[in-house]
């Protein structure tokens, strides 16, 4: 009620409660608005009558009176208007009036509302599950600070193994000050087992680090802290940092775990810190524990007396080039101080923790998220095509509309609202899809995908979820409505225009490219599947139950071991059914645990291998049934009898592979071969073994290097044992018994002579089973996308024949009554589908081969080139389209001239 | 519509409205638009309907207040009066408007060419 600007402060404050107050109103307005509206009209119905009441006595007649009373008034409709225009927030009052259209309007085509719903609901939910551990692994966030500069780093031997490593004294010999890291920290390799000796043992993964390991990563302990250098020596007392987990479980979580000790192999240790929840350990592998790596003096000084994996921090603004440029002179040490055969192929390592993690599997999963995208493609298609032969049957009603005053983007607001509506839906079933899918993957996952139990709907995942609904609805309500129709409709029937029926056509050709793609990536995985599944062994896996045992420091004396192991296989011959047993300290398909330097072996009469020639040879140590056991035939001598266990027999059964190697063209048996060149012990050899196929951790044929076999005996002579292996045996046990009932008794018989020992006790089918988990998990997540996506296409191209038929009845109607042929008709439909599904094809297998090359990694044994595989996509792309066209066609050679002509 | 009617702005029907239950005391709509007509001599009201969108804005602002009730002749209509808030600020808005008056009439009544001496 101001003109000229001249509020005081107090004027200023109430004039703003003023307007919030009638703000409250607006919005009270909006409700109970019906009510309202029809008191308003009462009032005004009212004030008429006064108006005409006192005309009237004025002397007017009531008609003339009623009439100047409207029009003195300004017009009823007028002032309703502007009363209701007050009255509520009209933008909103819009929107809400929408809304609720598009609910009614939906719930008269329900049917269409429900497909469009079920099969949005479906893409979005794939996409969302495949999303959610996309985002746990490649996108979000590690749980430590800046955790963009934390590396791994050292020498990478390819042949050795796939991650970078440093020899002990080659770690400790780097000065902090050369390197381009702010801070450094390493760990022994592996997480072993340490057995929580106590009234209730159970078995605790372990790792030892150095000292600065937290700090390098930056992790506050929730309790405590961590272990000093002085702590980390090798005779301090033994001190160690707990997991979150362990603290719960074995402290209840009170703070009073703090100087408490637990009996870890024996060995008293001091709990000095307890790691927070959202620790994880680099490699992602569960840890229990964390003891300091407690170097040995004889690790410091000798070379490759030890390996340690290495990580550090970078500077801040060092690039990872940079920081590889800076490390090159410290990797020429580190060569200097490898063994002579392996220098030739040593390289720099250094990868970022996340490559470290995700590295491997990063293809896999971006593949699994193309495949999921491409769903959804097709789905937002079929739905956006949906949409077009929706909006061809209501042109004469929006066009109507039109004609009696709506403007073109009101016509456009409301078909977006009923889009996005169906988006919204699509998006909260595609959710509790997600959801249900998510279950399943963690069931099925492979052990490879890091972080997968921790997938799930979070709100990131929801952010993902609400927009890419909106956004998909939101596109598919867009693609009627930039397609305008020529004002006619307003007179004809409905009627699929000529640019609207391109735009139908472009998108199931678009479908049925995208399917052949998803079709022949399943057909690539399929093959590869098989592939794994029918590589040959080389041995037998039936009615083996193998047990995996490793001893705990109790154990401490080698002869300790031995005796265990002796008496455990004879108490394991004495079980009821037990036809046979053996032992090993490595177990087929994995390969040998020990290996050495090829020419580090010497056969009597030559002269010996040169250095640094041959790669490597593996060799296991196993008790004399062991090849009858596992079916490796024995193609020339003999295996191993009792009297090869005897202390100064020295006996060796040569794999042919190796016999090849060193005695080609003739026997071996007999001839004498030395280990450990050029003092080490002399052996025999008595038999030559047939090959075994070594598979790695992916289910992959690793390269197998050649292998001999030695007998287990009393004293082990051979190599350098590290500590703890012979402390780790695997045991066979044939048995015709079901492996339930085998499994029960070998556990019984463990028990009797140690009932604290934790065994892995198993099938060796299963154990074989377990390496080919990864390749069934990807070819059965593709064939399932890719079925779904090509019923999606085949549902697709169905609805625009449909579509084509349904939109030219009347020509086709014409056609007939001027003597047209009706199989004429049924070949004009037919020919029209297996045209657009012949260019999708063309397409798919362009976009399949030009995809091809990225995911070779993943495939084995066939190429993705491969024409057989294409060809039969194309096949069943090709019957699926002829068996989509085949309604329309009929429908079409059905049609009744007389009805098309009078449809109008 | 005749161009010879004051052309308003919303506040000053606002005001009018006030004053009008202020000193009629509790009027249903046809009897403000009518009593405006009267005083202002059928030069201010655009058309009568125009003072139900100033009756909601002022209940809006808690100015005045609504019920149904019946006329005096025995007819039913909403009846609306000033509240304690309307009459402060209908006060408040009275001494502004006087001095507004006073100052335009001032500036209005300076003869022309006066600035030039």
């Amino acid at each position: 009620m101001r003109f000229f600007g001249d509020k005081t402060k107090g004027q200023a404050r109430s004039s703003l409660l003023r307007s919030t107050r009638a703000w409250f109103w607006r919005l009270a307005g909006l409700l109970r608005k019906a009510q309202r509206d029809a008191e308003f009209g009462e009032e005004l119905e009212s004030h008429l009558r006064l108006h005409i009441e006192d005309s009237v006595r004025a002397g007017m007649t009531p008609e003339a009176a009623r009439r100047e009373a409207l029009i003195k008034l300004g017009g009823l409709e007028q002032t309703k208007e502007n009363y209701r225009d007050r009255r509520g927030l009209p933008l909103l009052e819009t929107t809400l009036q929408d809304l609720r259209f598009a609910f009614r309007m939906l719930r008269k085509s329900s049917l269409f509302a429900a497909v469009a719903v079920l099969t949005f609901a479906l893409g979005i939910g794939a996409n969302t599950a495949v999303f959610s551990v996309l985002d746990r692994d490649l996108l979000r966030p590690l749980p430590y600070p800046h955790a963009d500069r934390l590396v791994l780093f050292g020498m990478l031997i390819p042949s050795f193994d796939s991650r970078p490593f440093l020899f002990t004294s080659s770690y400790l010999q780097l000065a902090p000050g050369a390197t381009p890291f702010e801070s450094m920290a390493s760990w022994r390799p592996g997480v072993s087992g340490c057995d929580l000796t106590e009234e209730r043992p159970s078995r605790l993964a372990c790792v030892r680090a150095e000292s600065t390991f937290l700090a390098t990563f930056g992790i506050r302990p929730l309790l405590g802290s961590s272990f000093s250098a002085e702590e980390d020596g090798p005779n301090a007392t033994p001190v160690c940092l707990i997991s979150h987990g362990l603290w719960k479980s074995r402290f209840g979580g009170s703070a009073a775990a703090l100087g408490q000790t637990l009996s870890l192999d024996g060995q008293p240790t001091r709990v000095i810190g307890v790691l927070p929840q959202n620790f994880e350990w680099p490699t992602l592998s569960h840890v229990d524990v964390i003891l300091p790596e407690a170097i040995s003096a004889a690790e410091r000084t000798r070379p490759i007396a030890g390996v340690v994996r290495a990580y550090a921090r970078l500077k801040p603004g060092v690039s990872m080039a940079r920081a590889g440029a800076e490390l090159r002179s410290a990797l020429e040490s580190w060569r200097e101080a490898s063994p002579p055969m392996f220098r030739k192929e040593i390289r720099l390592g250094l990868v970022s923790v996340r490559e470290d993690q995700v590295g491997s599997i990063r293809l896999a999963l971006l593949a699994l998220f193309g495949a999921s995208l491409a769903f959804l493609i097709l789905a937002a298609a079929n739905v956006a095509n949906l949409f077009l032969a929706r909006a061809a049957a209501r042109e004469h009603e929006l066009a109507v509309r039109a004609a009696l005053g709506a403007s073109r983007s009101r016509l456009m607001a409301l078909e977006l609202t009923e889009s996005t509506l169906l988006g919204a839906f699509g998006g909260v079933a595609g959710a509790g899809i997600a959801f249900a899918l998510l279950r399943l993957f963690v069931a099925l996952a492979p052990a490879g995908i890091p972080r997968i139990t921790q997938a799930g709907l979070d709100t990131r995942v929801l952010f993902f979820v609400v927009g890419t609904s909106l956004l998909a609805g939101l596109i598919c309500g867009l693609v009627p409505a930039l397609t305008p129709q020529p004002a006619r409709a307003l007179l004809g029937g409905p009627s699929l225009g000529p640019r609207r029926a391109r735009l139908g056509a472009v998108l199931v050709t678009a479908q049925v490219a995208v399917s052949t793609v998803l079709v022949i990536g399943a057909g690539l995985f399929l093959d590869t599947l098989r592939n794994f599944e029918t590589v040959p062994l080389g041995m037998h896996t039936s009615n083996l139950v193998t047990a995996e045992i490793t001893l705990g420091r109790a154990y401490a004396e080698p002869q300790a071991a031995e005796e265990f192991f002796d008496r455990l296989e004879t108490r394991l011959r004495n079980l009821p059914g037990v036809t046979g047993v053996a032992a090993s300290d490595s177990l087929p398909p994995t390969g040998p645990e020990h290996a050495h330097e090829f020419f580090d072996m010497r056969v009597a009469g030559r002269p010996p291998f040169p250095q640094g020639t041959g790669g490597l040879v593996g060799w296991r140590r196993v008790t004399p049934g062991y090849f009858e056991m596992l079916g490796i035939p024995i193609l020339e001598g003999r295996g191993f009898a009792a009297s090869d266990q005897e202390e100064h027999a020295a006996a060796m059964v040569v794999s042919k592979k190796l016999a090849d190697r060193l005695f080609p063209g003739q026997s071996g048996v007999g001839q004498g071969i030395q280990l450990s060149v050029p003092s080490g012990p002399w052996y025999t050899v008595v038999g030559v073994a047939g090959n075994v196929t070594d598979l790695n951790e992916s289910g992959r044929v690793a390269r197998a290097d050649p292998e001999y076999y030695v007998a287990r005996k009393r004293l082990s002579a051979l190599g350098t044992a590290q500590e703890g292996e012979e402390r780790h045996a695997f045991f066979l046990v044939r048995s015709p018994m079901r492996s339930a009932a085998v499994e029960r008794l070998v556990r019984g018989a463990i028990a009797s002579l140690d009932p604290t020992l934790p065994a892995k006790i198993s099938t060796l089918a299963a154990r074989v089973d377990l390496l080919r988990v990864e390749p069934r998990f990807n070819a059965a997540l593709i064939s399932l996308v890719a079925t779904m996506g090509f019923l999606l296409a085949s549902i697709g191209l169905y609805g625009v024949l449909a579509g084509l038929v349904s939109s030219r009845t009347r020509e086709i109607g014409v056609r007939m009554a001027l003597g047209a042929n009706p199989r004429s008709m049924l070949a004009m439909v037919v020919s029209r589908g297996v045209r657009l599904v012949l260019a999708g094809l063309a397409v798919g297998v362009a976009m399949a081969f030009a995809i091809g090359h990225f995911v070779e990694g993943l495939l084995y044994g066939v190429s993705p080139f491969d024409p057989a595989i294409a060809s039969t996509a194309a096949l069943l792309l090709l019957v699926a389209g002829l068996a989509a066209c085949y309604v329309p066609a009929r429908r079409a050679a059905r049609v009744d001239p007389v009805i098309a002509l009078r449809y109008q | 519509m005749s161009a010879s009617k004051l052309d308003l702005l919303q506040g000053t029907l606002d005001l009018m409205v006030l004053q009008t239950l202020a000193a009629m005391g509790r009027l249903h709509g046809y009897g403000i638009a009518r009593r405006i007509e009267q005083v202002s001599g059928d030069a201010v009201l655009l058309n009568q309907g125009t003072i139900y969108a100033s009756l909601v804005r002022l209940q809006q602002r808690g100015w005045i207040s609504a019920e149904w009730g019946t006329s005096t002749n025995n007819r039913k209509a909403k009846f609306y009066s000033i509240t304690k808030r309307g009459r402060k600020q209908l006060s408040e808005d009275a001494a502004y408007w006087q001095r507004l008056s006073d100052v335009m009439g001032r500036v209005l009544a300076l003869p022309e060419g006066s600035n030039n001496k």
